[in-house]
């Protein structure tokens, strides 16, 4: 597989508050088949206040948006992608 | 005349730096200035107390601060003096009271009239080189002999310097092979015009501290006197724009984007859904670098034609807290809040735009309680900028 897989991290206050912080280390907390195979980039907003109800933080999965997201909940979403 | 065209037109940039004389912790010297803001209006006062340390800086320090008290209220520079001489505290040891003072005072965009009392005479730079001013000599009564005052007249022009200094900058040196009598005026305003010609936009900070610094250097790094210099520039503002949060009427947002491409000056917007707004009416990308250590506060990120891009309240309640405490920021220093600060303090007007439309997800009880309300943080920095940094500020909420 040649085309990575992009990972979008929110950065926006609301994210970055509730959880998204800890985001910001995906990329070293990857299991090590995972790495070569992920980029990581981080987005100012990913549209948390469009929803109604958002649950923060968000993360962004090759276009699919994450709620909630953390880095098992990420880490599991690559992989079935990989599959 | 249109009002905001002449608003727009002149800075007005006073600047002083000081250099103790040696062994002393205080300055002897005293500078204060004061912007009116309705009359339009700038006054400057240096004053040189007699002798140095403490009892210099009393005697320096009353005689500023009444120098401008009353030429606030417009007294007579006669009865200023006057007054002046009869209020200060006489000098055990000399049995004089004595101190100097060089007041500048600044109407209606550039009519200015300097008055000196045994200062060194000011020097006045248009179109980088010196100019010398007719001074009127007034002469006022008093027991011992009488006193001369200086007065001089003249229109400051965009561009043009006044300089005033105590004697510690012309007298600095002195005894020296190379200033047998000082680096005296003529050597400060040699250096002053080969300074400009090398930089001709040098600020009024700058310049008082590269004038400083050399003073320093000619006392071999040992002031002999107190040595004082201030500076004033009257210069095109320098511009900064700080756009936070989206408009209240989405409508507005092609508004808000326009302002932001089309501002003459630097350009910096707080926010994530704010830089999305402009990212999508002006179609410019947004590109973030998740490499850079994050500390405290999300990451900067970057747009063409906008100098900074950081994430909106967590920074600006920091920005807040650094400029409330008076933090001397690291010019190495990379972190947002301190590229924000650094923007500003080389920025003389700044345009403060706020959108008020509330975000919904910001709303959440479980957000810590310093995720303060934007209105209230941009208000706090604002008041701060004014009061302790001089800057003018323009508020608009949209």
């Amino acid at each position: 597989m040649d085309k990575k897989i992009i990972v979008k991290i929110c950065v926006g206050t609301y994210c970055y508050v509730m959880g998204g912080y800890e985001l910001k280390d995906l990329k070293s907390k990857l299991p090590s088949h995972l790495v070569d195979k992920v980029k990581v980039e981080a987005s100012v907003c990913l549209g948390c206040d469009k929803s109604a109800k958002p649950i923060p933080p968000y993360a962004e999965i090759d276009g699919e948006l994450m709620e909630a997201a953390s880095i098992e909940k990420i880490t599991k979403k690559i992989e079935s992608l990989i599959r | 005349m249109l009002s905001i065209e002449k608003a727009e037109k002149m800075f007005v940039e006073i600047s002083c730096s000081q250099e103790n004389k040696h062994g002393h912790i205080v300055c002897g010297d005293a500078f204060l200035s004061r912007m009116i803001d309705g009359e339009n209006r700038y006054v400057a006062v240096l004053s040189d107390g007699l002798g140095s340390g403490v009892k210099a800086n009393v005697l320096s320090t009353m005689t500023a601060s009444m120098a401008l008290n009353f030429r606030l209220r417009h007294e007579p520079i006669e009865r200023t003096a006057i007054t002046i001489m009869n209020t200060l505290p006489t000098d055990s040891v000399r049995n004089i009271s004595y101190s100097t003072f060089s007041i500048v005072d600044i109407e209606n965009e550039g009519d200015t009239a300097v008055m000196e009392y045994d200062n060194p005479d000011f020097v006045f730079i248009r179109n980088n080189k010196n100019c010398e001013i007719t001074k009127e000599v007034i002469e006022i009564k008093s027991p011992d002999k009488p006193k001369k005052i200086r007065l001089s007249k003249l229109k400051m022009f965009k561009g043009d310097r006044l300089i005033i200094y105590s004697d510690g900058v012309n007298q600095s040196g002195i005894g020296l092979n190379q200033y047998p009598f000082g680096w005296e005026r003529e050597g400060l305003i040699e250096f002053v015009e080969e300074t400009i010609a090398e930089n001709p936009e040098i600020s009024a900070r700058d310049l008082s501290k590269t004038i400083i610094r050399r003073a320093y250097l000619n006392d071999q790094y040992k002031a002999k006197d107190d040595t004082s210099c201030a500076v004033i520039y009257m210069r095109e503002p320098r511009k900064l724009l700080i756009c936070s949060g989206p408009p209240y009427n989405e409508q507005k947002d092609k508004y808000l984007a326009d302002i932001v491409a089309s501002y003459p000056g630097k350009k910096i917007i707080c926010g994530g859904t704010t830089s999305m707004i402009i990212s999508r009416e002006l179609n410019r990308e947004i590109s973030m670098d998740i490499d850079v250590p994050m500390v405290d506060l999300p990451p900067v990120s970057e747009m063409e034609g906008v100098d900074l891009i950081t994430e909106g309240i967590l920074t600006l309640g920091a920005v807040a807290q650094s400029l409330d405490k008076s933090i001397i920021i690291d010019n190495k220093s990379k972190s947002p809040e301190d590229l924000i600060i650094k923007l500003i303090q080389e920025s003389d007007v700044i345009d403060i735009m706020v959108g008020t439309r509330i975000n919904v997800a910001h709303q959440d009880p479980n957000l810590p309680v310093e995720l303060e309300i934007r209105r209230n943080v941009i208000k706090k920095i604002a008041d701060i900028l004014e009061e302790k940094y001089l800057k003018k500020v323009e508020l608009k909420f949209i």
